[in-house]
């Protein structure tokens, strides 16, 4: 009687502790698994860094989504699928930035919403977009600008 | 005699139509390419004709007009807010900001010789929406030869294909604006809105940036 006592609470803790890792699971995955709590969106980037799958999409700094899937299209621009929570309706201007947490830190996605009365359908695409700014091709005008055969401004000059 | 001019006619008729569909295609600038470049070389000789920058403004606003969509232009850089604004309010804001874009990039012109423009080709981004890429290069001897990377975004509206979003070496022109703005309409509304743009018309040309 005592021994099938402690097997009953044994499976009854094993249970506990499986229900506990499939409800972090879903939590982790934002109910991606059940496809009701969110919808997708698409955009399209001339060049998206070193965004990854999995990155986040914000909206003022607080996360809405994040990214699912990045593939190629025939004219070679990225084209990005987000993975949006139901509860955020994004109007049809919307702007999709891609920025840098910090200096090197990690890319994301920033929407701005914009003011159109129409929303994004699920499966629709944002149009309007930034992609990520090269920071190296930028320092690298600033630094090798003068080298060009333009002589350098005298402090006299008029900008 | 009639009817056979009457066949005569009927016969020629499908290829009449297509005439007049080349004809329509081409006056109504249907082409967003050629429409954009008309404009900026329109904007340049203006810009570019020696005449001093004081009233630059005034003369190139008739030319903007044409080719920049100011009402949407206007209503994205408000981003959400621009619907709590009364329809006067709207209207305000659309005035004052085309007449500040209009001014801050007037005074951009510098030196007096032209850049010279390569375009892209466009590529169509939705069906009525397009972008055309194209590379700006300056001579002034104050800033460095390296062509800027200017792509310009166009809309079809029912008066032909205007520009909506300018990207200067990818940084949007609205996305910018937007930004600033919805601190503006956060703090304020439409009232701070109008305050600050009618402030900063008022204010000198050097500080307008």
């Amino acid at each position: 009687m005592k021994q099938s006592n402690i097997e009953l609470s044994v499976g009854a803790f094993v249970l506990i502790g499986i229900a506990a890792i499939v409800w972090f699971a879903i939590q982790a995955g934002a109910g991606v698994a059940f496809g009701g709590a969110t919808y997708q969106v698409n955009a399209r980037f001339t060049n998206i860094g070193g965004l990854k799958p999995g990155s986040q999409v914000l909206i003022a700094g607080v996360p809405v989504g994040h990214v699912e899937k990045i593939d190629l299209d025939s004219q070679y621009a990225a084209i990005v699928q987000m993975i949006v929570n139901k509860g955020v309706h994004l109007p049809s201007d919307t702007i999709a930035s891609i920025k840098t947490s910090g200096l090197i830190g990690d890319k994301f996605i920033a929407l701005a919403p914009g003011a159109d009365s129409g929303n994004l359908p699920p499966g629709g695409t944002i149009t309007d977009t930034e992609s990520a700014l090269d920071l190296e091709s930028l320092v690298s005008r600033f630094a090798f600008g003068n080298v060009s055969s333009s002589p350098a401004p005298s402090p006299s000059e008029p900008k | 005699m009639r009817t056979e001019f009457f066949r005569y006619l009927l016969k020629s008729f499908p290829v009449l139509l297509v005439f007049a569909a080349v004809r329509l295609a081409c006056g109504s600038g249907d082409d967003p390419a050629t429409m954009l470049r008309s404009s900026v070389d329109e904007v340049l000789s203006i810009a570019y004709s020696g005449r001093d920058n004081e009233t630059l403004p005034a003369r190139v606003r008739p030319t903007l007009e044409k080719c920049f969509a100011f009402d949407l232009v206007t209503r994205q850089v408000m981003g959400p807010g621009w619907r709590q604004f009364s329809a006067a309010d709207q209207k305000r804001a659309t005035e004052l900001f085309s007449e500040l874009v209009i001014r801050t990039y007037s005074a951009r012109v510098v030196g007096t010789q032209r850049p010279k423009i390569a375009y892209g080709t466009p590529v169509t981004i939705a069906s009525d929406r397009c972008e055309i890429p194209s590379r700006v290069s300056h001579f002034t001897a104050s800033s460095s030869n390296e062509p800027i990377a200017v792509v310009y975004r166009m809309i079809r509206l029912p008066g032909g294909w205007r520009i909506y979003d300018v990207l200067i070496e990818g940084v949007s022109f609205v996305s910018n604006y937007r930004a600033q703005f919805e601190e503006l309409i956060q703090k304020g509304g439409a009232p701070l809105v109008i305050r600050t743009l009618e402030a900063k018309l008022a204010a000198p040309a050097a500080s307008r940036s």
